[in-house]
């Protein structure tokens, strides 16, 4: 009986344990993560990825870096034909829920780039998904079409 | 008897001189008018060569204007892009038309910065900037609205908000057409094709 007593102690605090563990960091998945190249003389480009909260906990996007530039989350809106682009300190993801930085709207701005980037470049942005983990995530450069 | 004659003449000879008048267009209806729109009109700035670049150079060709600033990342050079492959699939057409660059950030936009920028695109692209004074002369002959606005928390000290549209000048620098910026290369080239080929 205490063996059991003590299985079932193991297994409760287990159980509990795992309800209360941050989501893994694959609950965020990342997708179709590229950017377009950045028009020389200028050092700022736009980046764009799929963002995909699978698991049944709220997320949070809130904060993205890499070595290449300084990252900043942008909204890009249109009202009465004025472009506005506003940057924005975090993006929140419901449980199943899906956001997508894609051109025309919201967008990660890559400012400072240490370098031109060229079709078929590679670069690493880090994605801080708070308690939900952090994705490194490969983004590939793209010939605007 | 002789003054219903000459009355009912009188109506038929002005009848038909209103018929003669507006026989070359249809006559205005509840959906069209007629009329120039105030877009357009004297501007003095410079080119990527320190030249000065006016309202009057605009005049012989057409002109397809766009107002933007080289730290937008995105709408920007998406927009230059399909101006470039619009007036590349316009061939003849498109060697009368003039490609005309407008930064609304002269700050950051300096000549320098506006001559590498533009080289990316069509090869007869004009790059136009100058001093604020300026920038606010083209923008408000153009109808553009645009607003430098502080961003806080942020690597950029600043952006510019602005409306973004392309302007479609003929031959005597006045306005023909506006299309809107996300407007495709192709739809554009057809819209140009149509309006400048009578």
């Amino acid at each position: 009986m205490p063996r059991l007593a003590a299985f079932l102690s193991i297994a409760a605090v287990s159980l509990f344990a795992s309800a209360t563990w941050a989501a893994s960091p694959a609950s965020v998945q990342v997708q179709d993560a590229y950017a377009y190249p950045n028009v020389s003389g200028s050092t700022v480009a736009a980046a764009f990825a799929l963002l995909k909260n699978t698991s049944e906990m709220p997320c949070e996007l809130t904060h993205a870096s890499s070595n290449i530039a300084t990252v900043e989350m942008h909204d890009m809106t249109e009202s009465n034909g004025i472009m506005n682009m506003t940057p924005r300190s975090s993006i929140p993801l419901a449980a199943g829920a899906r956001f997508s930085f894609a051109p025309g709207y919201s967008h990660l701005m890559l400012i400072d780039l240490k370098h031109d980037l060229a079709p078929d470049d590679h670069f690493t942005v880090l994605l801080d998904f708070g308690t939900c983990g952090t994705v490194h995530q490969d983004f590939v450069v793209k010939p605007r079409p | 008897m002789k003054y219903i004659v000459l009355v009912v003449c009188l109506l038929l000879v002005s009848l038909a001189a209103g018929y003669w008048q507006d026989t070359t267009r249809p006559p205005a209806t509840a959906q069209t008018g007629y009329g120039k729109a105030a877009i357009g009109g004297a501007f003095t700035l410079n080119d990527t060569n320190g030249t000065a670049f006016s309202d009057t150079n605009l005049k012989g060709h057409f002109s397809l204007i766009y107002f933007g600033f080289t730290h937008c990342p995105d709408i920007c050079p998406t927009s230059l892009l399909n101006i470039t492959h619009a007036l590349e699939q316009l061939g003849a057409q498109g060697d009368d038309i003039m490609p005309v660059f407008v930064t609304l950030d002269p700050e950051r936009d300096t000549q320098q910065v506006l001559h590498e920028y533009i080289s990316h695109f069509h090869p007869r692209m004009v790059g136009l900037t100058g001093t604020a004074e300026q920038t606010k002369q083209i923008a408000d002959a153009y109808k553009v609205y645009y607003s430098k606005t502080s961003l806080e928390n942020s690597a950029l000290s600043y952006t510019i908000n602005h409306t973004g549209y392309i302007y479609l000048m003929d031959k005597n620098g006045e306005y023909l057409a506006h299309f809107a910026h996300d407007i495709s290369d192709q739809a554009l080239a057809q819209k140009i094709s149509a309006l400048i080929a009578h």
